[in-house]
């Protein structure tokens, strides 16, 4: 396998493995937290996922919308990568906003 | 609480598929029924379909690559005309006259090249390069466009009244093998299938 191909992920592997330890030896986080982190994480896709779909078919929708009345727009405006950071985004936030509205979550702050 | 094990059931599917599409050939498979074979054949034209400017008006990487692929076909001596497509930016001037003014430079008889510059759809450019072919009572063109791009555009070209033979501008799909070359082709595989689905949806192919 070539080195070029590899090397990315050699560092992320590193640099988390770094981060585990340094978290667990100096920071005492507790190692149990983190799969319940993960999980919040994978929530945080799904929802980026649900932005990421209404965005689309808004986006679609708009298009034809603006053709109809106004003036040709390409479908292609919908296919920039920055549609899915912006859907990431919009996920990560309700998606936190949702947890720490939820009853569960309140308590002294 | 359904909502979020909805959510995470979503973003494990989504991370799962994310993670099979970078780290295996799934998504180069899955572009192979998009893909035409080429079919290099003495024609009447070479047609080079649009690919749009950047916002100084020069020539996007994707339109660059046609058309120097279009240059190379026709001093092959492929065809004696070399027909280049592309409307204008905002403030700029049309994608066509770009290609044309370097296609020049590169040694391509002024005579030789013909523009279709009132075009914004793959539709659009078969329907005036018929117009523009028909006066001159010819019909069979030598397609030159991106690979995923080439079944859409052969059927919509073909369903124009033209004989096309294929001459796809890139091998990205069997080429793309890092991660972002997968996921670049993910979205260009999931945007030309699109396309594909509403052109037959709305029966022009």
């Amino acid at each position: 396998m070539q080195l070029e191909l590899v090397f990315e992920y050699l560092l992320v592997a590193t640099t988390s493995a770094i981060a585990f330890w340094f978290a667990v030896r100096k920071l005492t986080l507790r190692p149990g937290v983190l799969q319940r982190a993960f999980r919040e994480l994978l929530e945080c896709v799904g929802a980026s996922l649900v932005f990421f779909i209404i965005n689309a078919v808004l986006g679609l929708v708009g298009v034809f919308l603006i053709r109809g009345v106004w003036r040709f727009l390409g479908l292609y405006v919908l296919t920039g990568f920055m549609l899915v950071v912006f859907s990431l985004a919009q996920g990560f936030l309700f998606q936190m906003w949702w947890r720490l509205s939820s009853p569960e979550q309140d308590g002294p702050v | 609480m359904k909502w979020n094990q909805a959510m995470l059931a979503l973003g494990t599917a989504t991370l799962l598929v994310l993670a099979v599409t970078i780290f295996t050939p799934i998504v180069n498979v899955a572009s192979r029924p998009m893909l035409v074979r080429t079919d290099l054949q003495p024609s009447d034209a070479i047609v080079v379909l649009g690919a749009g400017l950047l916002r100084d008006g020069s020539l996007s990487m994707e339109s660059t690559q046609r058309l120097v692929y279009g240059i190379r076909l026709y001093r092959l001596g492929l065809a004696p005309l070399l027909i280049l497509s592309g409307p204008a930016g905002p403030g700029t001037v049309p994608e066509s006259s770009v290609r044309a003014k370097i296609a020049t430079e590169l040694g391509i008889p002024p005579l030789a090249i013909l523009e279709i510059i009132h075009v914004n759809t793959t539709r659009d450019e078969a329907r005036e390069t018929t117009l523009l072919l028909q006066s001159r009572k010819i019909q069979h063109v030598l397609l030159i466009t991106e690979s995923l791009h080439m079944l859409r555009s052969k059927l919509v070209f073909e369903a124009a009244g033209l004989t096309v033979s294929p001459a796809p501008s890139d091998d990205f799909p069997e080429i793309a093998s890092t991660a972002e070359q997968r996921l670049l082709l993910l979205r260009n595989l999931l945007m030309h299938s699109a396309g594909f689905l509403y052109y037959r949806l709305a029966g022009f192919i």
